[in-house]
C-alpha cells in the first residue's frame, strides 16, 4: 500500500529548509571577513571615521571624495586594533563629502554618502573679533 | 630550522653550488682586483678625529693596516685607535663625535671630529696622499678646522655610503671598496643585531649593493624615545634578527613590538644549532615602521625600529628642478598597475590630494642610462616606475612644507572593491626638507 505524505510532514520539510538556509547565511555573514561595519561623525570642520572588522584585517584605508564620489579629497590608512576595531578623525573644510573605508590589504568597499562638515575655521574665528574691532574704531 | 639534505641530489643543488661558486669569485674579485677603480689597494686607510685641549681640538690619526676590502667587515677594537704622530697614547673617544670648527671669516658650528682618510691616492688623477702630507711643516701648521677641510677639499676622506653608526661603533662602508667598523671592545658595549631573512632575499632592489649591504645594526645604548633604524625592504614579509658574530654577548630572550596590535606582527624565536635567531613576520605594508623591545639573558633592554621602504626620491639628470618618486614592486605586475596618492601641504597652511595615474617614460638605471620605458628592472624580481611628484619643489624657496606618498594598486574610486594599498601609512610616507634636501621623515615608532 503506497503511503501518501502528509502535510504536516510537507511543511516541517519546508520550515527545516527554510532555517538552514537561513542560519547558513547568517553563519556565512558572521565569518565574512573584511569590513564588518563603519560609521560617520562630523565634528567641527572634521569628520570621525569609526568601524569594525574581521579578524584578518589589520589596517584599513579611509577616502574622502566630493558628492561625485570620485574626486579624491584626501586618503588616509589606520590601523585596526586586537578588538578588530579601527577610528580615525580627518580635518576637512566645510561641505558634503562621500566616505569610503575599505582594508588595506584590499577588499569590498564601504561607503556613506552625503557627509556634511559643518564648523568656524580658524580664519572665520579670528575674522569675528578683528570686524567687531574694525566695528569699535568706526 | 629544518634540514633539506634531499636538496644533494637535486639537479637544482649543483646549479646552487655553481652560483655559490660565481659569487665567491665575484667577492675575491673585488678584494683582490689591483685595478680596483677606488685605488684602494695597499690594505690601509688613516682614520683621523679631533679631541682634547683647544676649542676645536687637536688633530689625531691612526693608521689601520691588514684592511680588507670586499664585503667582509673589518672589525676594529677601539683600543688599537691610538694616535701615531707622537707617544702621547692619545686615544679616540668614541662617544666624541662632534667638534667646534672656526672659520676664518667668523663662523662657528659643530662639524663632525672623525674620518677615515684614503692612506694612498684614491684614484690615479689624484696625487695627494695622507700617508705623504700629514707629517708636513704646511699641513702641521694649519688648524683642525683646516686640516679637515683640506682632507676634504683634496678628495682625501673615504665616502662612508650609508654605514651605520651606533653609541659604540663609527662604521665606514669605505666608498664601496671595504667595510670597516670600529667597535668599543674595552666596556663590552658594542652590542651588534645582524638584520637579514630566513633563507635567501626573495627582492633585492637594486638600490641595494649586493656586496656593500649593510646589514649590520648597533643597539647599545639605545632607548625607547632613542631607538636605533634599520632599513628593510618593504616587500619582504619576514626578516629575521640574530646577534652579529662576535658581537653582542649574550642571547636575547624576547623580543616584543611596541607600538602595534598584536596581530600585526608575529614573533618566532628559531633556536636550531645553538644559533639563537628570531623571524618577524609581517601580517601587511601598512606597519612600515614598529619599534621593537629586545631584552638580552642578562634582562638589558635595546629598542630597534624597522623601517620598510619601497620608495625612494630621485632627481632626473635631464630635469634636475624636479622631483621624482621610484616605486619597486613585484616583476609579474606592471606600472600599470599601481598609482601614486601625492599629498602636498603648503607653507601657507592649505594642502593638496593629487592622483598620479602613470609614471614618465625614461628612466635612469643604477648605471646612469636614460631607458626609454615606463618601468625597468629594479633589482632581484623587482621593477621600478618613476612618477613626476607635480607641485612638489625643493629648496629655501620652495612653498612646500612637506608631503605624503600613498602606493595604490589599481586605483578605481568608482568601483565596489579595492585592490588595495602597496605602500604607506597615516597620510603616507612622508618626506620633507630640514635643510639638508628632501628625506624621509621617520617617526621613530610612534604608536599606531
Amino acid at each position: 500500500m503506497r503511503k501518501s505524505i502528509k502535510p504536516i510532514s510537507l511543511i516541517f520539510v519546508v520550515v527545516a529548509t527554510f532555517l538552514f538556509v537561513f542560519f547558513s547565511s547568517a553563519v556565512g555573514a558572521y565569518d565574512q571577513e573584511g569590513i564588518k561595519s563603519m560609521d560617520v561623525k562630523s565634528g567641527n570642520l572634521n569628520i570621525t571615521v569609526s568601524g569594525t572588522t574581521g579578524d584578518e584585517v589589520t589596517a584599513v584605508s579611509i577616502s574622502i571624495y566630493k558628492p561625485d564620489g570620485s574626486t579624491l579629497v584626501i586618503m588616509k590608512t589606520s590601523s585596526v586594533s586586537d578588538e578588530n576595531k579601527f577610528s580615525e578623525t580627518i580635518s576637512l573644510e566645510k561641505g558634503t563629502y562621500v566616505v569610503k573605508v575599505a582594508n588595506y590589504d584590499g577588499g569590498e568597499v564601504f561607503s556613506k554618502e552625503n557627509v556634511v562638515v559643518n564648523g568656524k575655521s580658524k580664519k572665520d574665528t579670528e575674522d569675528g573679533p578683528e570686524k567687531q574691532k574694525s566695528g569699535n574704531k568706526k | 630550522m629544518k634540514k633539506k639534505f634531499k636538496f644533494i641530489t637535486a639537479p637544482s643543488f649543483w646549479l646552487f653550488l655553481f652560483g655559490m661558486c660565481v659569487c665567491s669569485a665575484k667577492v675575491l674579485d673585488i678584494r683582490d682586483d689591483p685595478q680596483d677603480p677606488t685605488g684602494w689597494n695597499d690594505g690601509a686607510v688613516y682614520f683621523v678625529w679631533a679631541e682634547g685641549d683647544g676649542e676645536e681640538g687637536n688633530f689625531y690619526y691612526h693608521k689601520i693596516t691588514n684592511v680588507r676590502g670586499g664585503g667582509t667587515v673589518n672589525r676594529i677594537p677601539l683600543s688599537t685607535i691610538i694616535h701615531d704622530g707622537d707617544d702621547s697614547m692619545t686615544r679616540y673617544n668614541i662617544s666624541n663625535r662632534t667638534r667646534n670648527a672656526h672659520r676664518e671669516n667668523g663662523d662657528t658650528r659643530k662639524e663632525q671630529s672623525y674620518e677615515f682618510v684614503w692612506a694612498p691616492s684614491n684614484n690615479g688623477a689624484n696625487p695627494n696622499r695622507f700617508e705623504d702630507i700629514k707629517e708636513t711643516p704646511d699641513f702641521k701648521n694649519l688648524t683642525t678646522t683646516q686640516k679637515f677641510d683640506y682632507l676634504h677639499e683634496n678628495d682625501m676622506t673615504v665616502n662612508p655610503i650609508g654605514a651605520l653608526n651606533g653609541a659604540n661603533c663609527v662604521s665606514t662602508m669605505g666608498d664601496l671598496a671595504f667595510k670597516l667598523t670600529i667597535y668599543n671592545d674595552e666596556a663590552n658595549t658594542y652590542e651588534g643585531l645582524q638584520v637579514g631573512v630566513p633563507d635567501d632575499y626573495s627582492y633585492y632592489p637594486s638600490f641595494w649593493d649586493p656586496v656593500f649591504h649593510w646589514d649590520i645594526v648597533d643597539v647599545s645604548e639605545t632607548t625607547s624615545g632613542k631607538p636605533e633604524q634599520y632599513e628593510a625592504f618593504l616587500l619582504e614579509r619576514t626578516l629575521q634578527l640574530c646577534c652579529a658574530e662576535n658581537q653582542i654577548s649574550r642571547n636575547i630572550v624576547s623580543i616584543e613590538p611596541l607600538n602595534v596590535p598584536s596581530k600585526a606582527v608575529t614573533i618566532e624565536h628559531v633556536d636550531s644549532e645553538g644559533k639563537n635567531v628570531w623571524n618577524i613576520t609581517y601580517h601587511s605594508n601598512y606597519y612600515d615602521e614598529v619599534k621593537f623591545k629586545i631584552t638580552d639573558s642578562a634582562n638589558k633592554v635595546y629598542y630597534l625600529v624597522l623601517l620598510r621602504v619601497n620608495v625612494r626620491l630621485k632627481v632626473l639628470r635631464t630635469d634636475p628642478e624636479g622631483v621624482y618618486a621610484a616605486i619597486y614592486y613585484p616583476d609579474d605586475m606592471s606600472y600599470s598597475n599601481y598609482q601614486l596618492i601625492l599629498k602636498i601641504n603648503y607653507k601657507n597652511g592649505s594642502s593638496e590630494t593629487k592622483v598620479l595615474q602613470t609614471p614618465i617614460k625614461g628612466i635612469e638605471g643604477e648605471n646612469g642610462d636614460v631607458e626609454d620605458a615606463c618601468e625597468i628592472s629594479g633589482g632581484k624580481n623587482l621593477k621600478t616606475a618613476w612618477y613626476k611628484l607635480d607641485g612638489v619643489t625643493k629648496g629655501r624657496d620652495s612653498n612646500v612644507s612637506n608631503f605624503f606618498i600613498t602606493v595604490v594598486k589599481d586605483y578605481d574610486p568608482n568601483s565596489q572593491h579595492s585592490e588595495g594599498i602597496l605602500a604607506g601609512s597615516g597620510d603616507g610616507i612622508e618626506f620633507k626638507d630640514s635643510g639638508e634636501g628632501l628625506k624621509r621623515v621617520i617617526k621613530g615608532g610612534e604608536d599606531r
